[in-house]
């Protein structure tokens, strides 16, 4: 059985419910976030620059989004049983499993994103916020950066919790936050976190290519290590 | 005999026995944790400056509650998630054993979820008054201990519309820690009933951890946007708050109708479930 069809089968009522209401809180979150950053813009401006302060906001992200985000992520994600890990093994597509369940909750909180920015848009009734078209390509690339730090997160995560628990999981998550944070707060960088789930406004434009290159590198390293991470996990 | 000896001769054994887990301690041990790094990077950081001027390195003025750093936020804003890493995880393991079932045949229905409400509010409550606790102790042991001035201390935010009876940190400082002490530690019982009724409700486990924290930081974002409305339990327990303050009386109620609301469910979900 493919395992796209094995997901959608596995998932009871319940489990449906905890995701519609993970998505109605995160698209909540989302729209209070762009409606708490129109108090520091000016008139005319742009849907996008307004949507990517809110949502790629260091201070935010920091204190909300990435620890919410790593709680409903957690949730989420369905730990394979003992039968179904034996299943999985066996037909060689464990690995595929926790990379196409984890596309698949990164996708879930994009859209959720993205249709706060709709609710806003749509929401509106004065004319101070407007699309500008030519920085269409500059925010799709943001919003690839946005897809591709939240999709290597719940990655990292949800092998974790296939090795060990949800609870290491989530340990891991505020760990990394709390070492992302001292490294921002002291050094204005980080290895991870502020390539794209939260941007320092003053390293906009010289470090996107060096942001978008650097995610493949990541993802490669965990492709190629994830084998031998389930090995030593699961003591295949 | 045996089983008089443990479930009705010496009751409060049984359940110290049970708390020898170490699952139930991790998230005091993390609040720990944070209280002591900050007690001692406050110290360490502050050793040199004590004599030039002294009002401002006292236990009262740098104490985490008052001493408004990103290791307060943290504390305070992870509290929820600490609250729940205690005993009031012990229903969720009860059902998941089985020995819940045990437990009903031995003693009433009634009496085992006022044990359980009982055990998941203090443990909450000893999650977050121990640390506190323990890092004004740590102060009071290395800094002078001068009572704030309303002169020298004026630029610590501890206002009216910041902190609850802010007066009362300048006539009768260890009063206000008190009050700040045990404000924080009965949100930390709440935060952990609610867990215990989260796990009461759905039945799993991580669910109810995390469901506490889930719940607060919703209601800080939305307290950002709507201040008249909601409120956030987490940042209005600091002692020099982040945000406005609502009103006391407006805390207490919303206090007692929601720990009401709480044990409620949990005695219907418990019945819920042990009547199926």
């Amino acid at each position: 059985m493919l395992i796209s069809k094995y997901l959608a089968r596995k998932k009871t009522s319940i489990q449906r419910i905890e995701e519609l209401l993970i998505f109605m809180t995160w698209t909540v979150l989302c729209l209070f976030g762009i409606v708490g950053a129109t108090n520091h813009l000016k008139s005319e401006q742009n849907l996008f620059e307004l949507f990517f302060t809110a949502i790629q906001n260091p201070r935010n992200q920091v204190h909300y989004g990435i620890p919410l985000m790593i709680v409903m992520a957690l949730i989420m994600f369905i730990k394979p049983t003992a039968h179904e890990i034996y299943i999985l093994i066996n037909n060689k597509s464990l690995g595929k499993f926790v990379w196409l369940y984890s596309f698949k909750i990164a996708l879930f909180f994009l859209c959720g994103s993205v249709t706060s920015l709709l609710i806003f848009y749509a929401l509106i009734q004065d004319n101070h916020y407007v699309v500008k078209q030519s920085t269409v390509i500059f925010s799709l690339i943001l919003l690839l950066l946005y897809f591709l730090s939240m999709f290597t997160l719940i990655l990292l995560l949800n092998f974790l919790t296939v090795i060990f628990n949800k609870l290491v999981g989530l340990m891991f998550g505020f760990i990394l936050l709390f070492f992302e944070n001292f490294l921002f707060t002291n050094l204005h960088a980080t290895l991870f976190f502020s390539r794209g789930l939260w941007i320092d406004p003053k390293s906009y434009n010289s470090l996107l290519i060096f942001n978008l290159l650097i995610f493949p590198v990541y993802l490669y390293c965990i492709y190629h290590s994830n084998k031998l991470l389930l090995r030593i996990g699961i003591n295949l | 005999m045996a089983n008089n000896k443990t479930y009705g001769g010496n009751k409060m054994s049984f359940w110290v026995h049970r708390f020898k887990l170490k699952q139930y301690f991790i998230g005091i041990m993390i609040a720990m944790a944070i209280v002591i790094f900050h007690a001692g990077s406050t110290i360490l950081n502050n050793w040199s400056f004590l004599d030039q001027s002294p009002f401002l390195f006292t236990p009262f003025t740098k104490w985490i509650s008052i001493d408004s750093g990103p290791i307060t936020l943290l504390l305070f804003l992870s509290l929820p998630l600490l609250c729940c890493l205690s005993g009031s995880q012990i229903y969720i393991d009860d059902v998941e054993s089985g020995f819940i079932w045990h437990v009903v045949q031995k003693k009433p229905l009634r009496k085992y979820i006022l044990n359980i409400e009982m055990i998941s509010f203090f443990s909450g409550f000893v999650t977050v008054f121990i640390p506190l606790l323990i890092n004004y102790a740590i102060l009071w042991f290395f800094l002078p201990y001068l009572l704030p001035n309303l002169i020298i201390n004026e630029n610590l935010t501890v206002l009216n519309t910041t902190s609850f009876f802010a007066n009362t940190y300048y006539t009768n400082p260890l009063l206000f820690i008190v009050f700040y002490m045990l404000l924080p530690s009965c949100f930390g019982g709440i935060y952990a009933l609610f867990s215990t009724m989260i796990a009461c409700i759905t039945r799993k486990k991580f669910l109810s951890v995390t469901a506490s924290f889930l719940f607060v930081s919703v209601l800080s974002v939305i307290s950002g946007i709507l201040p008249n409305i909601f409120y956030a339990p987490n940042l209005i327990s600091i002692a020099s708050s982040p945000v406005y303050l609502p009103n006391v009386l407006r805390v207490v109620s919303s206090c007692m109708i929601i720990m009401s609301f709480i044990c409620i469910s949990i005695t219907l979900g418990v019945k819920r479930y042990v009547n199926q």
